[in-house]
């Protein structure tokens, strides 16, 4: 069992275990929702994930769609502002900002993405693979076949 | 001139100059703010920095006793925060600057609190809590402030 939560305590979860992947995304939205060089998005089943308080504190907003639904959308604790899981799909898994978590989640980071709009004073310096949008749409892809 | 804005965009600022270093911030707090491995603040002079849209919709949590963190209601973001100890200073969440800025941190600070996951690259100057003054130091912050217990956030 994994524990998280925001950094005012009001809004907890716990995960049974983490699927991924996990991927460190230095897009521009992220960066902001971050206010770092990046967010780092680790992928856990629904059924493997409960919340445990705080999530009537959740506010959303939806940013305008840039391409294709869905559109990007952040969730975070109305009194201190922490990005906070988002379960409100219907899809089987989604993606929790791992620096929420109180423990290990034994996963460890797959891959940089967005790495194209990557912040200037951010130096990259694991051996990670590093996708740009184009690669990471082809990952995907082949991943869905 | 620098610049920089939230996700939506409703909350604008800018400032002219950064004062000195930056550090990245691997403590447990900054990680739970920001969702990711550290948080990255740079320090502006306060009488620089200015509001130029969404004040109103600033909200601030004050994470440990004069530490309010702002951050627009609207969407989330972290802004910027501003320390009571240190208030000629505002600490600007570098990942909400739209201007170009190119300098790298200084150094990697309470990596005690590092998250598991994150490697911290080979050679980069790393302290456990706080630097010392002399070693390194971090404009803006409560470095060396004697309210601040070791291990405590930035």
């Amino acid at each position: 069992m994994i524990t998280g939560g925001c950094l005012c305590g009001a809004v907890r979860f716990e995960v049974d275990a983490f699927v991924g992947p996990f991927e460190l995304c230095h897009c521009s939205r992220c960066r902001k929702v971050s206010g770092s060089a990046f967010v780092a998005a680790i992928g856990v089943r629904r059924s493997e994930f409960r919340w445990l308080s705080g999530e009537e504190l959740i506010n959303r907003y939806e940013a305008p769609l840039l391409e294709e639904p869905p559109a990007y959308r952040v969730s975070f604790c109305r009194v201190c502002g922490s990005p906070v899981p988002d379960p409100l799909d219907d899809g089987e898994w989604f993606e929790i900002a791992a620096g929420l978590l109180d423990d290990d989640p034994e996963l460890r980071p797959d891959r940089h993405i967005y790495v194209e709009h990557k912040a200037p004073w951010h130096e990259i310096t694991d051996e990670l693979p590093q996708l740009d949008k184009l690669s990471l749409r082809r990952l995907r892809q082949d991943s869905e076949r | 001139m620098f610049q920089g804005s939230c996700l939506c965009g409703s909350v604008r600022y800018q400032f002219k100059e950064i004062a000195g270093p930056y550090v990245y911030c691997h403590c447990s707090s900054c990680r739970k703010a920001s969702g990711s491995a550290f948080a990255a603040n740079v320090a502006v002079p306060s009488s620089d920095f200015n509001l130029i849209e969404g004040e109103a919709l600033l909200s601030c949590f004050e994470s440990s006793p004069g530490k309010r963190r702002y951050f627009c209601s609207k969407c989330g973001s972290p802004l910027f925060n501003k320390v009571g100890t240190a208030p000629a200073l505002v600490r600007v969440r570098l990942g909400s600057l739209d201007s170009p800025f190119t300098e790298p941190p200084a150094a990697h600070i309470f990596t005690s609190e590092k998250a598991p996951w994150y490697e911290i690259q080979e050679g980069a100057r790393q302290f456990p809590a706080w630097p010392k003054p002399e070693a390194l130091a971090v404009p803006g912050s409560r470095q060396g402030t004697t309210d601040v217990p070791p291990g405590a956030e930035t």
